[in-house]
């Protein structure tokens, strides 16, 4: 990821996105989508499991990003606000979802404790470490798994991963850390 | 054999470090699931431009692009007004509003809560929450959220009194009308929830949690036309995923056969049955509108050729006009879709349905469904 939040593409960052969108230029905010989707998506599929409900969840994401754009001041990246928004709607969907078993689904319906999905790419000959770090990573609870995703696989510094999570800098060290050790121990085990 | 077990070879600190390293450049490396092609366009397709705030507006005009040329002697006069007019704002501003570290600490308390609950630890949920509605007894949100706690620590009387008390603060509040209706559901209380679904929905029609308690509230009160009406509306809403195939069920076991599945590559979405007017080729307008869609699905679902199966029992000439008029209407309304890539056929049997252990013959019927595109077929059907 472009850490100034400039697009590959023509520099433009994506503060003046935001700017131009909260003027009304629709596509200012597709170009942000189009940067944006494939983390977002991908958060979405790590917390709901199911590839459908993911596209789901991450269009419920880019729309209420949308919707609250004006709340945005850019003290942080951009990147890092709209994952905390994102990151609200997955919390609340875990939420409905735990209890929704009573009440939305069937007893024992088909999503019920789906096992973490396993990308295409990795169902090959990929390295037997990663398979078991995703699936291990999938088990973590949603603060720890996303404190690292976004420290180590989005590579932002821990400021950033603070504002992604909505917490303190000495919080996102803590989640980090914690994230590791829970990560260590079940890898050993 | 555990790869990671090698590190308990080496001495703890050291082995912590690589174990560290590993898993680090395993996250790093890690592939992403694919994003669906159309992620992109149908967020785009919700959008509607924002409106500008008028101090938005105002700031952008000021501080547009521009060449300025500064005279002095010319500018003079505006500056001195600007400056009055600013040291009016300045005497007549509004005093901060002071800082009140117990508001500082409740709503840390509310945001801890949260988390606690996030993390499935209720008692600690209930902890914080608890703190937070003692430090501020005011906010409708903290005994909503602390009604939730109770709800996930399984003390049922907590949980609606709680929500109860949000109400009184917030008669509005609607996510505590649409969980007491869980409450109420939850403990079998049928009418209770409904009432509480209805308050919902006065307030946001397509709320989709109210929409489907709602009908199962229902199912239990055996009201069946309004349950029906219940599942017809949340599918009109939530045509896809798992529970629109469950209320579809429930439409379906009702006698009420107006929706039908319709499967699309990996998805399947319940779409009102395809149905004609009183013409026998004229299709009905919310027909049009399921054709319309699934034709532009279509397009950008690549690999995919639609079946679409018209039934007309004992009239097959009928049903082979059906099928060219329903093939007609999807590549009229997508222009660019390839007419390969949409088959018909046409039987003069009616159509069979499974309805709990009965089998119903519907006299005319059409089926649409996809199926994945060999490479080597490339011939029109019709």
């Amino acid at each position: 990821m472009d850490k100034t939040g400039a697009s590959m593409d023509d520099g433009v960052t994506d503060d003046q996105r935001v700017e131009e969108a909260l003027h009304g230029d629709v596509d200012a905010f597709g170009c942000l989508i189009k940067k944006y989707e494939r983390p977002i998506f991908n958060l979405m599929a790590r917390t709901a499991g199911g590839l459908e409900e993911a596209a789901d969840l991450s269009q419920e994401a880019f729309l209420k990003a949308y919707e609250k754009l004006h709340t945005y001041h850019g003290n942080n990246q951009f990147f890092s606000w709209l994952y905390a928004v994102s990151l609200n709607l997955a919390r609340d969907f875990l939420r409905k979802k735990k209890r929704g078993a009573g009440i939305f689904r069937e007893p024992d319906g088909p999503d019920q404790f789906r096992e973490p999905q396993v990308p295409d790419a990795l169902q090959g000959d990929q390295e037997e470490e990663m398979k078991h770090i995703y699936k291990i990573l999938g088990t973590l609870p949603l603060e720890y798994r996303e404190a690292l995703i976004l420290r180590y696989r989005q590579d932002l510094p821990v400021k950033e991963v603070a504002a992604g999570l909505g917490i303190s800098v000495s919080g996102a060290k803590m989640r980090i850390h914690r994230g590791l050790e829970q990560l260590r121990d079940k890898l050993r085990t | 054999m555990n790869p990671f077990n090698n590190h308990k070879l080496l001495p703890d600190r050291q082995a912590v470090d690589a174990l560290n390293e590993m898993i680090i450049q395993g996250i790093r490396s890690l592939p992403d699931i694919s994003v669906p092609a159309d992620l992109a366009t149908k967020i785009m397709g919700q959008l509607r431009p924002r409106q500008p705030s008028r101090t938005r507006r105002v700031l952008r005009f000021l501080f547009r692009p521009q060449t300025l040329t500064f005279t002095p002697v010319k500018w003079a006069p505006a500056l001195a007004v600007l400056l009055i007019l600013a040291a009016g704002l300045w005497a007549g501003r509004e005093p901060s509003p002071p800082w009140n570290p117990l508001l500082q600490e409740a709503e840390f308390n509310y945001v801890t809560g949260r988390n606690f609950l996030v993390q499935n630890n209720p008692d600690q949920a209930l902890f914080h929450l608890r703190r937070a509605v003692e430090q501020v007894p005011d906010k409708a949100d903290y005994h909503f959220w602390l009604g939730v706690a109770y709800w996930a620590g399984q003390d049922p009387e907590s949980e609606e009194a709680s929500y109860q008390k949000a109400l009184q603060l917030d008669p509005e509040f609607v996510p505590a009308h649409l969980y007491l209706g869980h409450h109420y559901l939850e403990q079998r209380d049928w009418q209770g929830a409904l009432d509480r679904y209805y308050r919902v929905l006065a307030r946001a029609p397509d709320q989709k949690e109210a929409l489907f308690n709602a009908a199962l509230a229902l199912q239990h009160l055996g009201r069946v036309r309004e349950e029906n009406r219940m599942w017809t509306a949340y599918l009109q809403h939530n045509p896809s995923g798992t529970l629109a195939l469950q209320a579809l069920n429930h439409l379906t076991a009702n006698g009420d056969l107006g929706f039908q599945p319709v499967t699309l590559g990996d998805r399947i979405r319940v779409a009102p049955r395809i149905g004609f007017e009183k013409s026998p080729v004229q299709l009905t307008p919310a027909s049009l509108a399921v054709l319309s869609e699934i034709g532009r699905d279509l397009s950008v679902t690549d690999g995919y050729i639609l079946h679409i199966v018209v039934y007309v029992q004992n009239d097959r000439a009928l049903a082979e006009q059906r099928a060219k008029a329903i093939k007609k209407q999807i590549l009229d309304l997508n222009p660019g879709l390839s007419p390969h890539r949409v088959r018909v056929s046409w039987f003069d049997l009616g159509s069979t349905i499974q309805v709990k252990d009965q089998t119903l013959t519907l006299p005319a019927d059409v089926r649409i469904f996809t199926q994945k595109q060999p490479d080597h077929i490339k011939e029109e059907i019709l």
